[in-house]
């Protein structure tokens, strides 16, 4: 008898993907107008344990630098790569097709769309979460039910394309109605745009706090449907022969990826291409089982982000690129490379 | 672990056609039986409705159990499919597309156990597929990825096993080595087989019955002598045959090409090769 080898995640992979999300991150933090130590940023976190008293070294302006403004970009940037990268691996099992992202069920037409409402009508106020988030969150998911309605109207021969082109009829509907609330309201036009290509922006810890239960529910309940995505990569009529429920875990992961898209999205604007790229680049480099893509996607995600915003803040100092621009500007040619040294991808 | 089969007044209907038509047979355990008939004649769709993948009415049971009220889970414990075009997931090894066949044994949360990996390694072992475990799945030839689902099919350990053209696209050597392997794991495991089939005399020659299925309906029943007559081949399936008996219990087929008369050599050629006297009254070359 031979010893087999099915595919699973390597401990030493999952290892290597935390070691370049820590170095990344110990950079992210570290790089800026104000310079800050990495040997100080770790004493100053170790400081902040219970029962741990060490001196950090930072004087009073670097340690606020580092608690209210690098340490919780750094760690929106992470939260947002890791959920948007885990969404697209989950869309790209549940649908089978490679080019499927987070924002294919109209989550990004949906949120911009609320956004628009936002800024259009309802200056920011003394209220306890910006009418903007709120809008754009609801705005997301009120646009993937809206897709699922129409999807579950149609009677016969119903697919997992048809829930596609669903979403692709409620997208174009909602970006009408936006692009028709822009004309109306140009002066708002600028503030929009900016939006939707995306930013990390942030002081205080108010987005993290905001966003973190909904990342920790998409995380959990899709890395839990992980080798049933496996399953689904035979088509819905063998996964059910080999007793699987396909449109049930369809529904499911997709619903879960949903939530976290639609929270990250709601504090971050429409970033692209890391729902695409990660999971891809993962796939090609590590195999293609979901039990590999999934969990790794998530790390890889988050130090891309992290980078990406780097770049951005870095980049045309002391201004700011829009994030949306770095991932696509950087990504895709980076991609490009990987698909050209791979055998290539498919469904 | 064997189980019976049976269909009682089954029918289909597909968008507003009706694909089965009151369809009842039994199939004992541990018998090999072949679904055959012209395209369209609702072959696969008998297989679907066994394994509940399509709805029907009347009623189909497995053993005692009502395959319509079941789980796909549940069925799945009872049922393993070999389809005839399986979907074969780009990067896929072996040895994952077989650990596939486990998952009706998983709850809804776990994964694969070393249970698991014990039953595959075994299978492996048992269809002589232990060298292509770590191949990629698109990357095998005919034969061998008909092995490779059939072994997809026995690590779900079920007691039934339906096979959809098990030897459509397979040379005529690799045709021989998926039946008597099918014959050999049949009656190693006491599995009840049920398989669609094009090639009528390959199906005589191993199956225990015939079920001759025609637009829906089922018009002939019972060993291979008795159901492949060329007169029944020649109304269902519209084919000038002559039928030959092999002295085993199956029959070889032989098309006639058409046009072709009775005094044409292919009758000399036919009494060149038959093994005796016990063939003659079979014998039997149709005018097309």
């Amino acid at each position: 008898m031979i010893t087999l080898k099915p595919a699973r995640l390597e401990w030493w992979w999952m290892a290597l993907a935390l070691g370049v999300l820590a170095v990344v991150a110990t950079v992210a933090i570290g790089y800026g107008v104000v310079p800050l130590d990495a040997a100080a940023i770790v004493r100053s976190m170790l400081d902040r344990l219970p029962f741990v008293d060490i001196e950090s070294g930072l004087d009073e302006r670097q340690d606020a630098v580092l608690w209210a403004i690098r340490l919780p970009r750094v760690v929106l940037g992470g939260l947002v790569g890791a959920t948007l990268a885990l969404a697209g691996g989950a869309y790209q099992g549940s649908f089978r097709n490679p080019l499927a992202d987070p924002y294919l069920l109209g989550v990004a037409a949906g949120a911009g769309l609320g956004a628009t409402l936002a800024i259009a009508y309802l200056p920011a106020s003394s209220l306890p979460i910006s009418p903007l988030i709120v809008l754009a969150f609801a705005g997301a998911i009120g646009a993937v039910a809206m897709t699922y309605l129409v999807g579950n109207s149609v009677k016969a021969g119903r697919t997992s394309v048809t829930l596609i082109l669903a979403g692709v009829a409620v997208a174009a509907f909602l970006t009408a109605v936006q692009t028709y609330l822009l004309q109306r309201e140009a002066a708002t036009l600028r503030q929009v745009y900016g939006w939707i290509l995306g930013s990390l922006t942030t002081v205080g810890w108010h987005e993290v706090l905001l966003i973190l239960p909904w990342v920790i529910i998409t995380g959990g309940v899709v890395l839990t449907g992980r080798s049933r995505l496996d399953v689904l990569s035979v088509g819905d009529e063998e996964a059910r022969a080999l007793g699987v429920d396909p449109p049930r875990v369809r529904l499911v992961v997709v619903l879960a990826a949903t939530l976290g898209t639609a929270a990250v999205v709601a504090v971050s604007g429409l970033i692209g291409f890391v729902g695409i790229i990660v999971p891809h680049t993962v796939r090609i480099v590590f195999g293609t089982s979901y039990k590999v893509v999934l969990p790794l996607s998530i790390v890889y995600g988050a130090a891309f982000l992290i980078v990406a915003d780097l770049v951005a803040r870095t980049l045309i100092s002391p201004g700011e690129l829009p994030i949306g621009v770095v991932t696509a500007f950087f990504g895709a040619p980076f991609f490009a490379f990987v698909l050209r040294s791979s055998r290539g991808v498919g469904t | 672990m064997s189980s019976s089969v049976s269909l009682a007044d089954v029918s289909v209907e597909l968008g507003g056609a009706s694909i089965l038509d009151d369809v009842s047979l039994n199939i004992d355990p541990g018998s090999w039986v072949g679904l055959i008939g012209p395209n369209g004649a609702g072959k696969t769709t008998i297989l679907r409705c066994i394994a509940n993948a399509v709805p029907f009415a009347g009623t189909v049971a497995i053993g005692d159990s009502n395959v319509a009220s079941m789980k796909p889970q549940a069925v799945a414990n009872l049922v393993a499919v070999v389809p005839q075009h399986p979907v074969l997931p780009q990067g896929m090894r072996v040895v994952d597309y077989v650990l596939l066949g486990r998952t009706p044994h998983h709850g809804a949360m776990t994964s694969e156990s070393g249970h698991d990996l014990g039953v595959v390694s075994e299978v492996l072992a048992a269809l002589d597929l232990e060298a292509f475990a770590d191949r990629d799945v698109r990357t095998l030839s005919g034969g061998e990825l008909q092995r490779v689902v059939i072994a997809r099919a026995l690590a779900q350990e079920t007691p039934v096993l339906l096979l959809d053209e098990p030897t459509t696209g397979l040379d005529i050597g690799s045709q021989q080595e998926v039946m008597e392997l099918i014959d050999r794991i049949r009656h190693e495991r006491r599995l009840t087989v049920l398989s669609a089939m094009h090639d009528l005399t390959i199906a005589g020659q191993f199956t225990d019955r015939l079920l001759l299925l025609s637009d829906g309906k089922l018009v002939a029943d019972g060993p291979a002598v008795d159901v492949l007559t060329p007169d029944s081949i020649r109304t269902h399936y519209g084919a000038a045959v002559q039928v030959i008996d092999d002295g085993g219990g199956g029959v070889v087929i032989i098309p006639i090409r058409g046009g072709r008369s009775v005094d044409q050599p292919l009758d000399k050629g036919a009494d060149g090769e038959a093994d005796g006297a016990s063939n003659q009254p079979d014998q039997e070359i149709l005018d097309p």
